[in-house]
């Protein structure tokens, strides 16, 4: 009995006596939703924005409004940790840094090499590697961060929705996270891309807090063109129709819309709504060869023309018509990176290396080479499913004076 | 025994009256007899009654079989006045009316004459023992004292107030029977025999506590109960050697398998029909004088979780089973986790859920896990005022609840919503269970994981429950695993476990009770013409 007591009085005293060991109360965090990394003169400038819980959250005495939602802190140090640690001394709070949505990189780091940036981040048990990676395209991270937008009171999440719905509906937007980057990085045959956003507008008027009050904003946020890396260096950036055939290739595409003009001076709108890219590669004599094949289907979305649609000959020009213009904007994105990047960003080399290893080991020794003259035969099948709500448009039916 | 022939002239035999020995005499069982002084007799009754002011006492002349001089001795309160009023009435009224034979033989022993044709009751019995008439006495019973006897009867008149059978209180139920027991033993066992109206329904009853002399029964159908369980709780039962039994909670406190743990490891219910249906799965019943909670063994740990409403109900009821489990881990673990998580594990939360809770923590003077700790003390202390307090006061006690405590304490910033919602929602899960002392372990359980929660998170909260599971694993209730049939694992009583499969396929008793009769039914599944019947 009084063995088994003094057994109880240890374990009781065990547990009583160590304290709270690594217990954060929650309003001792600083919540960091975005962190954004640039260079200038040789150092890094660190910006970590941290979120106001209590100007975030809906209170209906109406106490959250008169708070800004977000701090945006930032340091300049040599190092990315040593500027994590002193940023402290700025921060009332620990920083935490689990919940990070974007890391977003100035294209200056981009530029000269992301390897050092971006193994802290990957290696910190804190953070979790699921957050999305972005270029600040033109302007510094910090700026980017420090954008107010109406609808979103956190600008990271403004970042991150919008980086979302763009993938979703435009095509020319991708969302890349880290893992995701650092796997492109290390696997053989491809390439990291990332996609840019920049600011439409002044600086200056879009970090001020009455952005969000006007009506019509002025300054914005804008996600365009994605960043073509050579292994962790940017090399440049492909604009929003190369971006479109790149998420094609990718098989990244959910919706998008494609225009054919079908006289002078009106068009034909085709909503692209399932898009499905099947690559295979081998290696020919020696020679590598890809070969792209996208099946896609559509919706017709807007008529300005005098054409019949509910003949099924219209249609099928129609698809023609798209699979052409898909073709052409495929073609584009590919040739930009052969000739001009010389970077494999589609992932091409991989494929080969899937479908022909044997072949994969002849040519990877100068890949580079071999990708800047790869032969890439690109098949297009597009379906055009449904005309909308009405068939032939009444536009042309419209009385002339 | 048979009765012995006395003599109305011959009065010569005198008790020798040991007063040191009888009192002490419980355990020894040693009898005392009584003199054959009709007077004397009395005497010693008043006397070691301390002269009760509810003990009557009343002596009769029968003036028509020579002279018999006859006393009656019952406790006012305990017996029924109308059975008394009518075998005075017949034995001092009817007995010159009657023709009695003038036997010799008979005349001699009126013990006999009076019990065959004076006693219009049912229940006679023969006494010759001090200690068996205090006892009848002191029950209820009237004892008739014959002058020049040294033997006497004990008249079964036994009949007091008692509530009578009300609605259950505790386990109720939409559907199903709303009769719950009383206090009275007799009722009690009376319910049961309604339900189950077999001549195997075997009942033995002793009188345990030296003092109360409370009686206790021991309920099970002989053939289909394990032998084996039967005679471990005989066993248990007689081993207790107490001055009391006031209810059948100290019955299962001597006789538990395990003397420290927080879960019960006894059933106990209110209900006859959940009596009636574990007597039918093989469990025995315990009932207690004076207590409307009656016992049954052995006791399994999902039982606690099962309302008899399972069976009356179709049988997809049963998944509310699921639900109560469900209940269960919410009402154990809802405030441990939350503190774990809001203080060790944010990183868990979804990014828009962890912002909406420091929001609401902002300015919380407190960490998660005293605000946690305080608000579960503050719910536990007001179920506890609302058990304890008078009935007239009780609006005032929700106010103040309700009111003050959650809204103002919010108001005030001193704790946030987020943990008035976990409280709340951990109390209402704590009242799911069908049985009362499920919850007893679980709300304090609560406190301890709350604290582990506070010093090692989610690792705390983990080797907490690994604990608790081990332990839950070590318990046996009457020689049954407490946890069974999950552990051990028994595939054919999972149909009545988690859930609760139709009637017609639940064809076995449970196997983990070890029945000596495991045939419930045979095949009952329905089958109704593919014809209309028309």
């Amino acid at each position: 009995m009084k063995r088994k007591a003094v057994f109880v009085l240890a374990a009781v005293l065990l547990l009583l006596t160590t304290g709270c060991w690594n217990r954060r109360e929650l309003n001792d965090l600083a919540i960091v939703m975005a962190v954004g990394i640039d260079k200038v003169d040789g150092e890094y400038l660190l910006s970590t924005q941290i979120v106001n819980p209590g100007g975030v959250a809906a209170s209906k005495d109406g106490a959250g409004g008169t708070q800004s939602a977000v701090a945006t802190y930032s340091m300049r140090s040599a190092d990315i940790f040593e500027g994590i640690r002193r940023l402290t001394t700025m921060t009332p709070r620990r920083l935490y840094f689990s919940h990070i949505q974007v890391l977003v990189l100035g294209e200056q780091v981009a530029r000269e090499g992301t390897k050092e940036v971006l193994d802290l981040l990957f290696r910190d048990h804190e953070v979790r590697p699921d957050f999305y990676v972005i270029l600040a395209k033109d302007t510094s991270a910090l700026h980017i961060l420090s954008m107010l937008d109406p609808l979103e009171k956190i600008p990271a999440t403004k970042l991150y929705k919008s980086l979302e719905t763009g993938e979703k509906a435009w095509g020319s937007v991708i969302s890349i996270q880290l893992d995701e980057f650092i796997t492109q990085l290390l696997s053989e045959g491809s390439e990291p891309v990332l996609v840019g956003v920049t600011v439409k507008g002044k600086v200056q008027t879009g970090s001020n807090g009455n952005n969000p009050q006007q009506e019509s904003v002025s300054t914005l946020l804008k996600y365009e063109d994605i960043g073509v890396f050579k292994e962790d260096k940017l090399q440049g950036w492909f604009n929003e129709k190369e971006s479109i055939g790149f998420s094609y290739i990718t098989d990244r595409l959910d919706s998008t819309v494609e225009a054919i003009p079908c006289d002078k001076n009106s068009k034909l709108i085709i909503e692209i709504i399932h898009s499905k890219s099947t690559l295979d590669g081998r290696v020919v004599n020696g020679k590598p060869q890809v070969e792209v094949k996208i099946e896609a289907e559509g919706n017709v979305g807007e008529v300005a023309c005098a054409i019949d649609l509910a003949k099924s000959q219209t249609i099928y020009k129609l698809e023609r018509e798209v699979e052409k213009r898909i073709k052409e904007k495929i073609q584009n994105v590919i040739t930009k990176a052969q000739k001009q990047f010389h970077s494999d960003a589609f992932g091409f080399g991989q494929v080969i290396y899937q479908n022909d290893p044997k072949g994969w080991e002849k040519v990877k020794h100068n890949w580079n080479e071999a990708f800047a003259d790869l032969k890439v035969k690109i098949n297009v099948d597009v379906k055009l499913r449904r005309t909308g709500k009405v068939g032939n448009s009444f536009i042309p039916f419209i009385k002339k004076d | 025994m048979g009765i012995e022939p006395c003599s109305l002239r011959d009065s010569k035999a005198i008790l020798i009256w040991k007063k040191s020995d009888w009192r002490m005499s419980h355990n020894a069982k040693q009898q005392v007899s009584f003199s054959s002084s009709l007077e004397e007799n009395m005497e010693v009754v008043k006397r070691e009654l301390g002269n009760s002011t509810d003990l009557v006492t009343r002596t009769v002349r029968m003036e028509a079989i020579g002279q018999i001089e006859v006393g009656i001795l019952y406790t006012e309160g305990l017996v029924d006045k109308s059975l008394i009023s009518n075998f005075m009435e017949s034995l001092m009224v009817h007995a010159h009316k009657r023709e009695i034979p003038s036997d010799d033989a008979l005349a001699d022993e009126p013990l006999s004459l009076i019990k065959d044709f004076m006693l219009t009751m049912g229940g006679v019995e023969l006494l010759d023992d001090l200690d068996e008439l205090f006892n009848a006495v002191l029950t209820g019973d009237t004892v008739l004292l014959v002058e020049g006897c040294t033997q006497g009867f004990i008249v079964n008149t036994k009949q007091w107030e008692d509530r009578g059978v009300q609605e259950t209180s505790v386990q109720t139920v939409v559907r199903g029977s709303r009769e719950a027991f009383s206090e009275s033993l007799r009722t009690n066992t009376a319910l049961v025999r309604r339900r189950i109206n077999n001549r195997h329904l075997w009942l033995e009853t002793k009188q345990i506590g030296k003092m109360t002399q409370t009686k206790v029964s021991v309920m099970y159908i002989k053939g289909v109960a394990d032998e084996n369980v039967i005679a471990e709780v005989q066993r248990r039962l007689n081993r207790i050697d107490i001055d009391g039994i006031l209810e059948s909670g100290n019955i299962e406190e001597l006789i538990q398998d395990a003397a420290f743990t927080p879960f019960p490891t006894i059933y106990n219910t209110e209900r006859p029909d959940s009596v009636a249906a574990g007597l039918l799965e093989g469990r025995v019943a315990i009932l207690v004088d004076g207590t409307p909670i009656v016992l049954l063994v052995p006791a399994i740990f999902v039982q606690f979780f099962q309302s008899p409403e399972d069976y009356y109900q179709r049988s997809d009821f049963g998944l509310l089973r699921m639900l109560r489990l469900l209940s269960f881990f919410i009402a154990l673990l809802g405030p441990s986790i939350y503190v774990a998580i809001t203080t060790f594990h944010q990183e868990m939360l979804q990014t828009n859920l962890l912002m909406s809770i420091a929001a609401q923590r902002e300015g919380v003077p407190f960490p998660a896990a005293v605000e946690a700790m305080l608000m579960e003390l503050t719910f536990e202390l007001l179920r506890e005022a609302g058990v304890r307090m008078p009935r007239a006061v009780g609006s005032a006690i929700s106010i103040v609840g309700a009111l003050v405590l959650g809204e103002a304490a919010v108001q005030a910033g001193l704790v946030s919503p987020a943990t008035v919602i976990v409280v709340s929602i951990t109390a209402i899960t704590s009242f799911v269970f069908p049985s009362f002392s499920m919850s007893i372990p679980i709300r304090m359980l609560r406190f301890g994981l709350i604290a582990l929660a506070a010093s090692f998170g989610l690792i705390g909260v983990f080797v907490g429950l690994i604990a608790l599971c081990l332990h839950l694993c070590t318990l046996r209730s009457f020689g049954v695993p407490y946890m069974s049939p999950l552990a051990p694992l028994n595939l054919a009583d999972q149909r009545d476990t988690l859930l609760r499969l139709p009637i017609w396929m639940m064809h076995t008793r449970p196997y983990f009770l070890r029945p000596k009769n495991s045939i419930r039914e045979h095949d009952n599944k329905p089958n109704p013409p593919r014809e209309s019947v028309h």
